[in-house]
């Protein structure tokens, strides 16, 4: 499993909390900054500033998931194409900036995850674009496979919609 | 690839603009400019009909093979 060291980083952590603590409220302690963390994950996360907080490889909290492919098209048309393909997907686009061609938008809630945060960056290499996908759990040490999902179905719909 | 697509061609010849074409055939400029620079993986012949219908043109006219 992907995640199987985000498990251990966090029994670890928690075991250590206990062993050192020895007071019952350690368990509430560990509750409410639970629920603070969900809380800022929750008011941050339609801001495409946050995206390095969601991607970075210390945030435990958040499972990840990153792929990239190629498409032989400028990286503007590419720009434009994932959004009409994400405007026909499950996903919902928050943030589209034409200027750094980045793109965010968002998983809703399923019975697997508390959501994801799903990025699209461009670069553009002589006349074809690399796009660079990311996937970003809320608030989860591991999400199951639906970071997965989420990257699997999006290629799907891009790969259809170059039928035209 | 072999098959060459001239709706840059069509579009010169009846002086007529890509987003013209796009509002006209109800398919993105996108699209458009994908199938144009010959990237797409497949046309469809509900595509191919209303080009035609818009351009008042033939599929041959929109679709060249070349032997490479």
């Amino acid at each position: 499993m992907k995640n199987f060291k985000n498990f251990i980083i966090v029994a670890a952590l928690l075991a250590l909390i206990f062993l050192s603590s020895g007071s019952p409220n350690i368990i509430y302690v560990l509750a409410s900054i639970n629920v603070v963390v969900i809380v800022f994950n929750n008011l941050v996360r339609k801001s495409i500033a946050f995206k390095p907080y969601f991607l970075n490889k210390f945030n435990i909290f958040s499972a990840k998931f990153s792929k990239e492919f190629k498409v032989e098209i400028p990286a503007t048309l590419a720009f434009e194409k994932i959004l009409e393909v994400l405007a026909e997907s499950k996903f919902k686009t928050i943030t589209a900036d034409n200027e750094t061609l980045q793109i965010l938008a968002i998983a809703s809630m399923s019975w697997k995850s508390w959501g994801e945060n799903i990025y699209f960056s461009f670069q553009e290499t002589n006349g074809s674009t690399i796009i660079r996908f990311d996937s970003a759990a809320l608030f989860q040490i591991a999400t199951w496979g639906k970071n997965e999902d989420n990257y699997r179905t999006f290629f799907e719909q891009l790969e259809d919609s170059f039928t035209i | 690839m072999p098959i060459i697509v001239n709706v840059d061609v069509m579009l010169a010849k009846r002086k007529m603009q890509l987003k013209e074409l796009s509002e006209k055939t109800n398919i993105s400029v996108v699209n458009l400019s994908i199938l144009k620079t010959g990237k797409a993986k497949a046309i469809r012949f509900s595509t191919l009909e209303s080009i035609c219908k818009v351009l008042e043109c033939q599929p041959g006219d929109i679709l060249e093979y070349q032997d490479i």
